[in-house]
């Protein structure tokens, strides 16, 4: 019989330096994904400013829910508090919109997250989501609800319009590109996503070449 | 209802001419809406096609502002299909390929919703009567196939096969499809024309087979 050794056995060691490594390694990530944000959000880009004026139009139909900031938003997001009599809501996303159309992002956020758990497969909730999060400015969160809201379905034209302003934010216009190509392809009658992209990609290459 | 029986029967002037009656549901409104445009851009009326579109974008529009994404996304590919026959009409071929092919697949990238008996009209059957309008049955044939295998046993997909594989030569395909278009309608009332069309391919079959034996 094999004397039973007190303390844990090496296979068990193993298991716990890779676990440990895994969890530095993944706190290495977030810590550096929290700077990204937060130097992004203390040092906004330059060309924010700017920018903003050019894309004050594309707001014009959404003044009344949402009220025009220093960041850009796309008009898709009109009458974002409204519901149609007969859509028949689920009562957390209906309470979600209307917390987007106070900009009360938490609480959009919250309510939206209920919502979520009861229409996993709902890609407009997530687009909120994503929404709520980059007018927060949490840009990370607000890109992974985005492109979630694109995996449940590959065809959601506001999510990919917001998913390309954010990558503006980021600097990544090659991104915002990417996506404008593919807006092109589901947009082949022609639509506003597609539109307010293209404005914004050519208002930050016009920054850009300054 | 009357939207399946003209568009099943591929009664396109009835189609055309189908009432628009607005309901307070902007999907079931699109419904007709396509029924409408379909069969003005198959009777050649192009403009009011066009309009049905255009009443159609708006629909749309209404949709995605409701947060009903899936219905928008109907709403995209039934336009999509109207443009189609438009195109054809028009004489862009490519164009009206790549509009029915892109509705065709959008479609069946997305499951049936509940509300749904079935699809409307598979548009995978109406990129197969698309091709075979635009003289490319063996392409056609292909697409009715796959089209059976999502929405088995129907009509319309049959006819479409039978005559595809008629005109690519492939009589064992086309008296096989024909054939079961017949054995579809068996205990019909009436006898359609496509019925009509089926057992003389049968029939002119036999009579070809038997006098070689």
């Amino acid at each position: 019989m094999t004397p039973r050794l007190s303390g844990p056995r090496p296979a068990a060691v193993k298991s716990e330096k890779t676990t440990m490594i895994r969890a530095i390694a993944l706190a290495t990530t977030l810590g550096a994904l929290a700077a990204g944000v937060a130097v992004y959000t203390t040092s906004p880009p330059g060309w924010r400013g700017v920018i903003t004026p050019l894309l004050g139009g594309l707001d014009r139909r959404a003044e009344t829910a949402i009220t025009p900031e220093d960041w850009p938003i796309c008009s898709t997001m009109a009458s974002v508090a409204l519901d149609a009599d007969w859509a028949q809501l689920d009562p957390d996303f209906s309470a979600g919109k209307k917390a987007l159309g106070a900009e009360d992002w938490n609480g959009a956020i919250a309510a939206l997250e209920l919502a979520a758990l009861r229409d996993p497969l709902n890609a407009d909730i997530q687009n909120y989501i994503g929404y709520a999060y980059r007018r927060l400015r949490q840009l990370g969160a607000a890109i992974g609800h985005y492109q979630q809201a694109l995996m449940l379905n590959p065809r959601h034209r506001s999510a990919h319009e917001h998913l390309g302003e954010a990558y503006l934010v980021l600097g990544e216009s090659a991104k915002a590109e990417q996506l404008l190509v593919a807006l092109g392809n589901l947009c082949l009658i022609p639509c506003e996503e597609y539109d307010d992209l293209k404005r914004a990609i050519a208002a930050y290459k016009r920054l850009a070449a300054r | 209802m009357p939207a399946r029986y003209v568009l099943e029967r591929a009664d396109w002037a009835g189609a055309a001419a189908l009432p628009m009656n607005t309901t307070q549901y902007p999907m079931a409104d699109s419904l007709i809406r396509f029924t409408r445009g379909l069969g003005m851009a198959r009777t050649g009326n192009l403009a009011g096609a066009k309009e049905e579109i255009e009443a159609m974008k708006a629909l749309r529009t209404t949709l995605q502002r409701a947060d009903q994404s899936y219905w928008a996304d109907r709403t995209d590919e039934q336009m999509l299909a109207i443009s189609a026959w438009v195109a054809l009409k028009e004489g862009a071929r490519d164009q009206a390929l790549q509009f029915m092919r892109t509705a065709a697949d959008s479609e069946d990238g997305s499951l049936k919703h509940v509300a749904m008996e079935n699809r409307l009209y598979p548009f995978r059957e109406l990129l197969g009567e698309l091709l075979l309008e635009m003289g490319q049955p063996a392409a056609a044939l292909n697409e009715f196939e796959i089209a059976l295998k999502q929405t088995p046993n129907r009509f319309r997909a049959f006819w479409g096969a039978a005559r595809a594989a008629e005109s690519t030569g492939d009589r064992l395909k086309a008296s096989e499809y024909f054939g079961k278009l017949v054995d579809l309608a068996k205990n019909a009332d009436t006898e359609r024309q496509e019925i009509r069309e089926a057992k003389a391919y049968s029939h002119r079959d036999d009579t070809v087979g038997g006098a070689r034996k």
